[in-house]
């Protein structure tokens, strides 16, 4: 566990060693390397290598002219099956191939896509959408569509740009000048299509199965448990030259399970599973395990007391210290925020100076696919911008030190390190790819917790929390709002300062602030957790993955969460016989 | 095609178990002091949906899924005054506030046994009952502060029956053959460079229903449909966004018209649209005679006086009675003259056929469990019959079998007439167009032949225009085909034109009509509000109708400033090319 914090702490120095420049010199060398592996057959790449060529010289025409034109191709394969009670509730394939447009007038100083300021950003009817493309179409087919979502993309970006040189006259002077996109050596990566094979029969009988071993506890009200296989082929063609075809499969399973405690509160659990190939999910055995873990967990949480609420030391482990650093961390290190006015930009004024404490590190590595045993949901191999996907150190040994930058630049970052990127119908911003908190100097957990009931005892508490499990959290960015975090966790324990058994609690959301919780980290474990998930954010929702040891906070604060005011049900279950007759 | 002789053999032990849910929970559901349901309904739907969209040759999209959904309606108080009629527009907007469970339209496990049917029932029905209750004291509480001059009841009880109309079978598609034949149909597209978009949509929902009561009545029912829509758009040279479409519904395959006619219909839709993109643009607002042809009589019918035929009652609100403003203005019009007087209408729900067009509407045992007999619903121009659910109205306390997709609709209605002096021969009332054109001392006159359908408008047009379409303002009919007629006789095609009706008055305007009937069969938009049934936006419907010659009608030209059209021609345009 250690050798491997070891080896990313390592790789991540010689990342931070290598100037811009020098970046810039390898991912052209990249470029010569895949350049012959293009396949001109390709269909899709043909009508957008067509289309492009079209309308560029058409472009040249016409004033105002753009300078920068990409085309997204997203041809996406779905298979859904979800699992109830041991019966099958849905079973669904789906294929779509979808078109997004960018269109940019102007310069790579200032174009349409400038933030616009006070109401005129308000743009009522004018939300990207994407053009439905023929996944089996031929080349004309496929360029009638690429042909009207060209048009009407320009049309947008110049309606757009009169708005942009206007209001940049009507408004004050911004706070940063830079430019709205730089300009990006061109990249040629090619990979050949990839079949979707699912056993689905095989996969609707493990659902049933582990569905209704869920089913059967008295506990759970409600229980589901899901698997969503993706195949998603991406195109990116840019005027600039770039051409990437990339296949990313996704293999995700869920378990949910719900229970509901005689005050009325909702509660759930969740296990999920994230792997880019069916081999890399659990085995039938190994989720059985975690079913009926999950099962004998709700069961406790139900009965479990209800918290009140407290400030005073936690821990937060590996997993949920990991969502918590995407969440509160993360979030504010993606770097168009700090151009966004409306942004309260907590981290820029951070740039170079202590954020952490000394012995942590935050690396963004999306390059990087697995870590502590664990397939990682946020690796791709580019951007969504067409630029090689690079590791980012954003913080250092506690020191604040790098944004994560899409081809928008911001001031004292003016190039891309990878992380534009986008869901399809949307634009790319920069984003997060696999976080991963490097602690140089760890304990074991139960040495953790043997600090956490040490502080207890110094500041006179009974207790502190040991935040087990963790559904997810939101954050505040926006300067009219306080600067606030909420996280929600799934399972709590109670950790006594006198040494008596944890206790299992429930009904706390944790919250707070940034810059004071970040200071309240006091110590790491060696143990790491891997949290794999998807991000939802302007640009959509993307696969991302955090990683942290479990960390011991000094300070934290837990209030009451929402709760339901509706009882549990009136009536019993009704008796249930096995009779299997399906359609 | 081929179909299943007999019903799954799931049905009995689902059936069962709403049974015996039903059962349990009318004897032992109850909120401490609060009072238990008085009634229950359960309405169990299994569905076997295929469905396939196509552009130029390509697939946009094509799938089939089978998917199972319960509703549960519960009524807490009497039959006089129940937790029903009453717009609880928090609850609707807001939910309760709870995780509550969901009790309509819930997607249960498609693979069903006795035992998950119970568990799902026991959980949508413990969850629809705690909200009756709530909205019952909600109610109670706003009629403590008001004088009720309404004293409608809520209900009507009846009597135990059941019911089945499953003697056909449950028809299956094979979605490749399908797909093979759109594939072929959509492809026309490519030949018309003008043509911007040219989707083919296929959907066919054969659906199995169970429906049990607490009063004894029950019904099994198969509910077939099948559509197919062609929709193409364009833009005419000055920027105006032009669309044709061809739409057509049926319970099974086989009511459709063959892939070769269906052909010939892409063929006609990509020609009329290519014609519309050169025809002159109306320019100046037209009150005359218009003589509407075929589809376009049966859509000014449909969606100008169809809806009023519907019995509405205007809900209790938190506010005190909210009135509906909504396809209102026959509700007190019974025994009024409210079209011409050589016009009648009937619903003839039961008829499966109407000359040699099959009739997608048609049905035998409604949502509720009636079984809906022939009504004439406007006799010689007056007002006889509305139609009505269980829902009581002022005037129609009882149902007359009308209840479909979540509250009263039409169904199958014939706009006719037994004067053969005001039925004419297209020519002739082209002849009597002209001679009110020359008494007006009007230059020229309109004919009609081709309406946008608002569902094709909402779900197609506008997705595919960009947003762009004009839809004109409220009330306002956009025309698709419309010819200027010249006094002397001399006809031209004109672009851009919306008419605008004026209400059900238009209806008795008309003067004379033609001698056959156009079988027009449509997705409808539900009369009844689905943000307060819970039920379907767009409901099937059919409507036979003449062509109808309107004394004066209204046209209106599009003052709306247009897109600019396209900087570049269409790829398919070999012409534009060089």
């Amino acid at each position: 566990m250690m050798l491997q914090a070891s080896t990313i702490q390592q790789h991540a120095a010689s990342v931070l060693c290598r100037c811009i420049a020098c970046a810039a010199l390898l991912l052209s060398a990249e470029t010569r390397a895949t350049a012959s592996s293009l396949d001109s057959t390709d269909t899709v790449v043909r009508a957008l290598h067509t289309e492009l060529q079209r309308w560029q010289t058409a472009f040249g025409a016409v004033n105002p002219t753009p300078y920068f034109v990409a085309y997204w191709v997203y041809d996406v394969q779905n298979i859904m099956l979800s699992a109830e009670g041991g019966a099958i509730e849905t079973a669904a394939t789906e294929r779509r191939r979808l078109l997004d447009v960018s269109v940019r007038v102007g310069s790579y100083q200032l174009d349409n896509t400038h933030i616009l300021r006070g109401s005129s950003g308000i743009q009522f009817g004018r939300g990207q959408v994407s053009f439905e493309m023929p996944f089996d179409g031929d080349e004309d087919a496929l360029r009638q569509v690429i042909w009207q979502a060209t048009d009407r993309a320009y049309k947008a970006a110049v309606e757009r740009y009169e708005k942009v040189l206007t209001n940049r006259a009507v408004k004050v002077r911004e706070e940063d000048t830079s430019a709205d996109f730089t300009p990006y050596p061109p990249q040629r990566y090619y990979e050949p299509p990839q079949q979707l094979q699912c056993d689905t029969a095989h996969w609707s009988a493990q659902l049933r199965a582990l569905s209704s071993e869920l089913a059967a506890s008295s506990a759970v009200l409600h229980s589901q448990i899901s698997l969503a296989v993706q195949l998603l082929r991406k195109y990116l063609v840019t005027s600039e030259g770039t051409t990437i075809v990339t296949n990313e499969p996704l293999w995700r399973l869920a378990i949910v399970v719900r229970a509901k405690a005689e005050d009325g509160m909702t509660l759930p659990l969740y296990r999920t599973y994230l792997a880019r190939a069916e081999q890399g999910l659990p085995s039938y055995d190994s989720l059985l395990r975690d079913v009926r873990a999950v099962v004998e967990l709700l069961a406790q949480l139900r009965n479990a007391p209800v918290l009140d609420s407290y400030a005073g030391p936690a821990i937060l482990s590996g997993r949920a210290a990991g969502v918590f650093f995407h969440e509160i961390f993360g979030h504010r290190v993606e770097g168009h925020r700090i151009k966004d006015p409306t942004s309260s930009q907590t981290l820029k004024p951070f740039v170079g100076k202590q954020l952490f404490p000394p012995f942590l590190d935050v690396v963004f590595d999306p390059t990087l696919h697995h870590y502590a045993g664990v397939e990682l949901a946020g690796s791709y191999r580019f951007d969504d911008e067409g630029v090689p996907a690079q590791r980012v150190v954003s913080v250092q040994q506690g020191v604040f030190r790098n944004f994560l930058m899409s081809r928008s630049p911001i001031e004292g970052f003016p190039q891309s390190n990878g992380h534009g990127r986008k869901q399809a119908g949307a634009m790319p911003v920069a984003r997060q790819s696999n976080l991963i908190v490097v602690a140089h100097q760890t304990v074991p957990l139960d040495s953790l917790k043997a600090y956490l009931r040490a502080e207890c005892r110094r500041t006179g508490k009974p207790y502190g929390l040991y935040f087990d499990d963790i559904a997810g959290g939101f954050t505040f960015t926006s300067r009219t709002i306080p600067n606030a975090f909420t996280v929600q966790p799934l399972v709590v324990y109670k950790v006594f300062a006198d040494g008596s058994p944890d206790e299992l609690v429930r009904g706390v959301d944790f919250i707070g602030t940034p810059l004071a919780t970040f200071s309240n980290i006091v110590a790491a474990s060696k143990e790491i957790g891997v949290f794999n998930g998807i991000c939802g954010a302007e640009s959509g929702n993307v696969p991302v993955s955090a990683c942290s040891p479990a960390l011991l906070v000094s300070t934290l604060e837990v209030q009451k969460k929402a709760k339901s005011q509706s009882k549990p049900p009136l009536l019993p279950p009704p008796p249930s016989t096995v009779e299997e007759v399906s359609p | 095609m081929s179909g299943w002789a007999q019903l799954p053999p799931w049905v009995e032990p689902v059936r069962r178990a709403m049974h015996d849910e039903l059962a349990r929970s009318m004897d032992s559901l109850s909120i401490e002091s609060l009072r238990k349901p008085y009634y229950i309904e359960y309405t169990f739907r299994y569905r076997w949906s295929a469905r396939a969209k196509v552009a130029l040759g390509g697939v946009l999209d094509s799938g089939q899924t089978r998917s199972a959904r319960l509703s549960v309606g519960i009524r807490v108080g009497s039959p006089e005054r129940d937790n029903t009629n009453f717009f609880d527009a928090a609850a609707l907007f807001f939910g309760s506030g709870d995780d509550d469970e969901s009790f309509r339209n819930r997607t249960i496990p498609r693979e069903l046994s006795y035992g998950v049917l119970r568990r799902e029932l026991w959980l949508a029905t413990d969850a629809a009952y705690k909200a009756a209750v709530e909205q019952l004291a909600k109610k109670e509480a706003v009629l403590k502060n008001l004088v009720q001059r309404d004293t409608t009841p809520d209900f009507v009880p009846l009597s135990a029956a059941a019911l089945y109309d499953t003697a056909a079978p449950i028809p299956r598609v094979d979605l490749r053959q399908v797909v093979e034949q759109l594939r072929q149909i959509s492809a026309i597209a490519r030949h018309y460079p003008a043509v911007h978009t040219a989707t083919v949509t296929f959907e066919h929902l054969p659906e199995l229903v169970i429906y049990v009561n607490s009063e004894g009545r029950s019904y099994i029912k198969v509910h077939r449909q099948v559509g197919l829509e062609i929709v193409a758009t364009s833009q005419a040279s000055d920027g105006m966004p032009l669309a044709q479409t061809y739409a057509v519904y049926g319970q099974t395959v086989a009511d459709l018209p063959s892939w070769d006619s269906l052909k010939r219909a892409m063929q006609h839709v990509v020609e009329s649209l290519t014609m519309q993109r050169s025809a002159p643009a109306l320019t100046e607002p037209y009150s005359g005679p218009i003589l509407f042809r075929g589809q376009a009589a049966a859509e000014l019918f449909a969606q100008v006086f169809a809806p009023l035929l519907v019995a509405q009652r205007s809900p209790l609100t938190e506010q005190g009675v909210r009135e509906q403003d909504r396809f209102t203005a026959l509700q007190n019009k019974i025994g009024a003259r409210v079209m011409a007087e050589f016009l009648s209408v009937e619903s003839v729900p039961n008829r499966t056929q109407i000359g040699p067009t099959p009739v997608a509407a048609a049905y035998r045992i409604d949502d509720e469990g009636i079984e809906p007999k022939p009504l004439v619903l406007v006799r010689q121009g007056y007002l006889e019959h509305l139609l009505s659910s269980r829902t009581p109205t002022r005037r129609i306390r009882l149902s007359n079998g009308r209840s479909r997709g979540g509250g009263a609709m039409y169904d199958v209605l014939l706009l006719r007439t037994d004067d053969r002096r005001k039925q004419l021969r297209e020519q002739q009332l082209v002849e009597r167009m002209l001679q009110i054109l020359r008494r007006r001392d009007l230059p020229y006159g309109y004919i009609v032949s081709e309406i946008l359908n608002q569902n094709l408008l909402y779900t197609a047009v506008y997705q595919q225009t960009g947003g762009t379409f004009p839809t004109g303002g409220e009330g306002q009919l956009p025309a698709l085909v419309i010819e200027r007629i010249w006094r002397d006789g001399r006809r031209e095609r004109v672009r851009g034109g919306m008419v605008v009706p004026g209400g059900y008055q238009i209806f008795r305007d008309v003067i004379a009509v033609g001698q056959g009937l156009y079988v027009h069969n449509l997705l409808a938009p539900s009369v009844i509000s689905p943000y307060r049934s819970g039920g379907a936006p767009y409901v099937i419907a059919t409507v036979a109708t003449p062509d109808l010659l309107v004394e004066d009608a209204e046209l209106r030209p599009l003052e709306d400033s247009f897109p600019k059209p396209p900087l570049l021609p269409s790829p398919l345009d070999h012409a534009g090319k060089r």
